[in-house]
């Protein structure tokens, strides 16, 4: 009994294992029609391998140049990166939350402060004093809603005329521009 | 602060290695699924900005091949689309204007593959040239490929099993008709 | 926003009595003031040939790494730009402008989607001249847009308009 084609292409894949391999092997040494179909397939595999994409490497260059301008994005977003807050900080926090007043900071407070300090007022209440990085602090704000509105400016453009797509977004140096205007 | 600047550097290292490593071959892949070289250069970039934007990192360079080649295959499917929509309409345009030459067409649809394996490729279904791609020039086994197409490995078995059969019979056809 | 920090610092020196030495919080807002940006854009409709003869401004406020949208809605077409100013190491900015054009060609009834990523190394005060739909020689009979950006410090805003 012959093995399917689809067998056979396993087995030149090395998909077949144990017995079943066994099995193929000692098939093909006895039967040419299924040796000449596995031949062929050699044989396309072999075109296939002849088969050279273009250079890459002019290409390659040509991504660089184009990712370089995205590098400071991936400097900005580690900066935002959450550091875990270790328990007593935590606790510190909540108290600085509960003498200023403003719970939406429970929310934000995730980040490692740099000093901090808990006094005991003569009167009993206790006063947290805390210096938080930078980018805690926008946070902060944005908790506080001081930077409330999503910064976005909606610009309803006129009904006519239809706008098409002329070519690839492009930007340039406005001074640049105007001197190449001979377009 | 110089720790951490530190570990900005790393990130950026380990980007620039997975760039230089993983490169050639997306390239190639790209290639070899579109047919087209200019087309395979945008899905490639494409592709490394997409890894560049992902917030998280993958844990090494080997996940990281198996996701961009997840995303070439994802890229390429919306390629494959346009290119049998702007076919169907070429065909229409052919219709109404019988007159224009021949010559036209392969401006059409896309850039003149010199090479008659690639043009083998080009003929044979999107998906039957995607798993064979993976298989003959990423060399990845039956069970990556399939986790890479979210389909079988008896699924993957039986499509490079057919674009064998089809390469070799349209290989076969063109040698037939070598005048 | 300068008025509402100073609200905030004056609320948190109430609570802290006022001893200068613990407000570190004060010295620590600073800084976001310091590194504001304000980005002053002019979006344009280009007539094919003529001077620009529609036009929008606006201005917004942001720091370093913190995005602006700018929402360009028309009939047929929706263009959203996001822009974001970076600090670079050699003293110049960075913008960079993500634009995303989802086009509804009526004809066809078909929707189509480009996005682009560009970006422009800038000092502040230089203007900078975005063309999310494209430029080209071919096309000049259509009417193009064009958004004009300038980013300016908001500290030496400021600084100049207390003179």
């Amino acid at each position: 009994m012959c093995p399917s084609g689809e067998t056979l292409s396993a087995y030149l894949d090395n998909e077949v294992e144990g017995q079943w391999k066994k099995g193929i092997e000692e098939h093909l040494a006895l039967c040419p029609s299924c040796k000449h179909k596995l031949d062929e397939m050699i044989f396309t595999r072999e075109q296939l391998a002849l088969e050279s994409a273009p250079d890459f490497r002019d290409s390659q260059k040509r991504g660089r140049s184009c990712l370089a301008g995205l590098n400071s994005m991936q400097y900005v977003s580690f900066w935002r990166r959450r550091i875990a807050l270790p328990l007593p900080a935590a606790a510190a926090a909540v108290l600085l939350m509960i003498i200023l007043g403003f719970s939406t900071l429970l929310l934000s407070l995730r980040t490692d402060y740099r000093f901090m300090s808990i006094r005991t007022q003569p009167s009993g209440t206790s006063e947290v004093l805390v210096t938080a990085p930078i980018d805690d602090l926008e946070r902060i704000l944005k908790s506080l809603e001081l930077n409330s509105s999503r910064q976005e400016i909606i610009i309803q453009l006129p009904k006519e005329p239809d706008f098409f797509v002329v070519g690839e977004a492009e930007m340039f140096l406005a001074a640049e521009y105007k001197r190449d205007k001979q377009w | 602060m110089a720790k951490e600047a530190g570990r900005v550097k790393i990130d950026q290292a380990f980007f620039e290695e997975v760039y230089e490593t993983l490169y050639p071959l997306i390239h190639k892949l790209a290639y070899h699924i579109t047919g087209d070289a200019e087309q395979a250069e945008d899905l490639c970039h494409e592709a490394f900005i997409k890894y560049f934007e992902r917030k998280k990192s993958l844990p090494d360079i080997n996940q990281t091949k198996y996701w961009l080649i997840r995303v070439v295959k994802n890229i390429s499917l919306n390629y494959e689309k346009k290119k049998s929509r702007q076919r169907k309409a070429f065909e229409k345009l052919k219709k109404t204007a019988p007159l224009a030459a021949d010559s036209s067409e392969h401006e059409y649809i896309k850039k003149e593959t010199i090479n008659r394996i690639q043009r083998a490729l080009d003929k044979i279904p999107y998906r039957l040239r995607m798993a064979v791609v993976l298989k003959e020039y990423a060399g990845l086994n039956y069970k990556e490929i399939g986790a890479i197409l979210g389909i079988s490995e008896g699924n993957v078995k039986i499509r490079v099993f057919r674009a064998r059969q089809r390469l070799a019979q349209i290989l076969k056809e063109e040698t037939e008709h070598v005048p | 926003m300068v008025k509402r920090i100073s609200v905030l610092i004056l609320l948190v020196m109430a609570i802290f009595r006022g001893n200068a030495q613990d407000i570190e919080l004060e010295e620590a807002l600073r800084p976001i003031l310091d590194k504001a940006l304000q980005l002053n854009i002019i979006a344009r409709v280009l007539p094919p040939g003529a001077e620009q003869e529609w036009n929008m401004q606006s201005s917004k406020l942001t720091i370093p790494g913190r995005s602006i949208a700018v929402k360009l809605l028309g009939e047929n077409i929706r263009i959203f730009v996001m822009l974001t100013p970076y600090w670079q190491e050699n003293g110049k900015l960075l913008l960079v402008a993500q634009g995303e054009v989802v086009l509804s060609e009526t004809a066809e009834s078909e929707v189509k989607y480009l996005s682009t990523v560009k970006s422009i190394p800038i000092s502040l005060g230089e203007k900078v001249l975005f063309f999310p739909l494209g430029v080209s020689k071919r096309f000049r009979k259509n009417f193009n847009i064009q958004l004009e950006i300038e980013i300016l410090s908001y500290k030496d805003l400021l600084e100049k308009s207390a003179d």
